[in-house]
């Protein structure tokens, strides 16, 4: 009866145990905001990067097609490239843009930033970071090119398009 | 079409920005040791003769590359047979150590007795396509920036020395008793084409500073033609100086079939 009583006991605090553990990961969960792999974030984060949010203009929105989200190490990305251009020579020449989505971040919240990138005689990087307001996410956008002469393409603000996205991702909030 | 800021400043102030923009690129990858983008852009401004070599170190973040693990690899299988070898003109044949021991047609002959010297060369290239290079753009490293920055496209070079490790017959064993690796590049710029870079003078006060409202500039190379063509900057061969291969996956002994009959 006594080694009854204490199995019960035994389970009730282990049951108590679980609970709490449940419990306290529902709460971080709520705390610290969804990872942006989870299904309802990327639909989310599908609405707040669109062509039409990546390239306002619609003459530079027509000479890059997107190309499907990927989801990788817990990033979201979207990638848009450049058409096959007449003078580009596909072998050598890029243009291609990536908005990555990840969770955390080292600016201060609502802030943007240019990053130093890299280069050479076959092409460059160069990215800007924004952190959200709420500091959740941070928004990266990078562009990627090397050009010949004869291909006129508008020039890619990574700046404004970081401070755009990150402006969406409030409003889209702000939607529910 | 962007517009071209940089051509309506003076030579001299634009070998400046150069250089400023070669310490940023150094400076955005502190794990790199070094980081080559940036060594080689400055490299390029303070060289003035179009035919120097110039020697560098092989830092470990392209010496632990995949990219440059996969042309070894590739080398390997030449050199044991397993693969043809790439030559101009789109060739491709049989080479290494089975032909040798056959003494096939334009072999020397090895009887297998002292160490047989091999050496090959190929094309190494961290972004061989776009799909590479949006990966680099979307997960990549700062190694594998670097890398691109640097080296997309060089000739990289494997001189071995091999031996038996077991009496004739077959199969046989073969032991790769060294093994050294080099790279040859040249360091230019194609006048006709262009890129965007992060501004190294955006937010600066200085009176010299290009553009310092801008945070990226594109760069046109007509640019780099003018400090050329003044003499501020010039074209170089770049020389990788040979390292020592110990990974055991290249190295390490292998077994073949040298009645295997090659077409």
């Amino acid at each position: 009866m006594r080694s009854t009583l204490a199995l019960r006991r035994a389970s009730a605090r282990r049951a108590a145990v679980l609970l709490a553990i449940w419990l306290g990961l529902i709460a971080c969960t709520a705390l610290s905001g969804v990872e942006p792999s989870a299904d309802a974030q990327l639909v989310f984060f599908d609405r707040v990067v669109t062509p039409e949010a990546v390239f306002p203009g619609s003459a530079q929105r027509g000479l890059y097609r997107m190309l499907p989200p990927v989801t990788e190490r817990g990033r979201r990305s979207y990638t848009f490239e450049l058409d096959a251009l007449p003078g580009l020579n596909v072998a050598r020449h890029f243009d291609v843009i990536t908005i990555t989505w990840t969770r955390g971040g080292a600016l201060p919240a609502g802030t943007v930033s240019v990053l130093p990138g890299t280069g050479g005689p076959n092409g460059s990087f160069v990215d800007a970071v924004a952190r959200t307001e709420d500091g959740v996410f941070e928004v990266r956008v990078s562009h990627g090119r090397l050009l010949p002469r004869g291909v006129d393409v508008p020039d890619f603000d990574v700046v404004g398009t970081a401070e755009r996205l990150s402006l969406r991702y409030k409003q889209r909030q702000g939607e529910g | 079409m962007a517009e071209d800021y940089l051509k309506s400043y003076p030579v001299d102030q634009v070998a400046a920005w150069y250089l400023r923009l070669a310490a940023a690129w150094e400076k955005g990858s502190p794990g790199l040791k070094p980081a080559l983008a940036g060594l080689f852009l400055r490299t390029w401004v303070n060289n003035r003769t179009p035919d120097a070599k110039v020697e560098f170190d092989t830092p470990e973040h392209i010496r632990s590359h995949s990219a440059l693990y996969a042309v070894q690899a590739y080398h390997r299988d030449v050199f044991l047979t397993n693969k043809k070898a790439r030559f101009s003109g789109n060739v491709e044949k049989w080479a290494g150590i089975i032909p040798r021991i056959q003494g096939a047609p334009g072999y020397t002959k090895w009887d297998m007795r002292a160490d047989l010297a091999l050496e090959y060369e190929s094309l190494c290239d961290p972004a061989p396509d776009l799909l590479a290079i949006v990966r680099i753009e979307r997960t990549g490293s700062a190694a594998d920036r670097d890398f691109f920055g640097s080296l997309r496209g060089f000739q990289l070079k494997s001189k071995v020395t091999v031996g038996i490790g077991s009496l004739p017959g077959a199969p046989v064993r073969i032991l790769f008793r060294s093994w050294f690796c080099s790279g040859t590049d040249r360091y230019d710029w194609d006048y006709s084409e262009h890129l965007t870079v992060a501004n190294p003078d955006y937010g600066s006060k200085a009176p010299t500073a290009i553009r310092p409202q801008d945070p990226t500039l594109t760069v046109y190379h007509s640019n780099a033609k003018r400090l050329e063509d003044a003499r501020s900057a010039a074209p170089y061969q770049v020389v990788l100086k040979p390292w020592m291969v110990a990974d055991a996956r290249l190295c390490g002994p292998a077994d073949i079939d040298i009645r295997r009959v090659l077409r």
